[in-house]
């Protein structure tokens, strides 16, 4: 790595982000390279398709370059790139099929069926393992609801605290966190009517 | 609060692989950026070029009329007459100087001569603003 590549990796996102705003391309360039496989990875887990998820990241990115002369240089940036991520996830959904937008906006709403789904007993791993996990598994992201899908995509795809994925989602980290759970009880409905 | 423990969810999904985005990924972000910020560079200098051209075309024909109304006025005043008395007989200039010079200076419209002269500095500074504005929108191409 070259010192001044080097010296750009040390440096924080806000500050990059007025590098950026100044015209500075290369500290662009370092937070998409920072940034490009966690969102790439949300896109994909958001939309199960990998050139729609290339297509939507770097649309988030150019969007992102586009706002930065009116955007907040105090806020962090972080949380703000999975909003525009997120939002540009949701219109390309829209665009492929109706979203019940009540299951979106509601977050304090019960969950019928997924209220039903209360078995804590451990998946047997080994089912698994004889199958093609990852096929498996992105099928039962694939089924969430869209809040849902986006939380278990924050999370588990791009590794988001609970704290970050609230930022992000403009919800109280309790909520996500309610979230998660009925997100990971329906998964796990998924996967036990696999086998 | 209170801290959500790993399950066996959590270490089922812990093994679900990271896509790895293209390897030009950040290249094309970059070129997508780059162009356009092109596109809007060339925008900018096409607006610009028209601001220009329009502004050039107004003072040229500020300039026009300026210096025929001056040229009216000066015929109206004397003030050509007087010049050419001038240049025919420099002798009525020597016979009473001070008075020929106020003469003349009397007889030039100045509100005139001096939009002239402002027209002629904007035209000067307009004329100047386009050929840049010209270059630059060659760019690469007039370089070559």
């Amino acid at each position: 790595m070259s010192v001044e590549a080097a010296s750009l990796a040390d440096r924080s996102d806000e500050d990059l982000v007025r590098a950026g705003r100044a015209g500075d391309g290369a500290c662009f360039e370092e937070l998409v390279r920072r940034y490009m496989k966690p969102i790439f990875n949300f896109a994909y887990r958001m939309l199960g398709n990998y050139a729609e998820a290339d297509d939507v990241a770097q649309d988030v990115f150019v969007q992102v370059y586009r706002s930065l002369p009116t955007m907040r240089t105090d806020l962090p940036f972080k949380p703000w790139l999975y909003v525009v991520a997120r939002n540009r996830c949701l219109d390309v959904l829209k665009r492929k099929r109706p979203i019940n937008f009540s299951a979106i906006e509601d977050p304090e709403r019960g969950e019928g069926v997924l209220d039903r789904v209360a078995d804590p007993d451990p998946l047997p791993e080994e089912v698994f393992e004889r199958t093609d996990l990852q096929r498996v598994l992105r099928e039962a992201i694939e089924k969430l609801p869209e809040k849902y899908r986006t939380v278990v995509a924050l999370r588990y795809a791009s590794g988001l605290t609970f704290a970050e994925i609230g930022e992000a989602l403009g919800l109280p980290e309790n909520t996500v966190k309610t979230h998660f759970q009925r997100a990971k009880a329906a998964l796990r409905a998924s996967l036990e009517s696999l086998h | 609060m209170r801290e959500l423990g790993q399950d066996d969810i959590d270490r089922l999904f812990a093994r679900l692989e990271k896509v790895e985005p293209p390897s030009d990924f950040a290249s094309r972000v970059m070129a997508r950026i780059d162009a356009r910020a092109d596109a809007v560079n060339r925008q900018a200098v096409w607006r610009r070029g028209l601001i220009y051209t329009c502004a050039y075309i107004v003072t040229l024909v500020a300039l026009a009329i300026l210096a025929y109304s001056a040229g009216v006025n000066m015929a109206h005043n004397g003030t050509s007459t007087l010049i050419g008395t001038l240049i025919g007989h420099a002798e009525v200039f020597a016979y009473a100087p001070d008075a020929y010079v106020q003469a003349i200076l009397a007889s030039i419209p100045w509100v005139q001569v001096a939009g002239l002269a402002l027209d002629l500095i904007v035209l000067t500074v307009v004329t100047r603003l386009l050929l840049r504005g010209a270059r630059s929108f060659r760019g690469p191409a007039a370089a070559a």
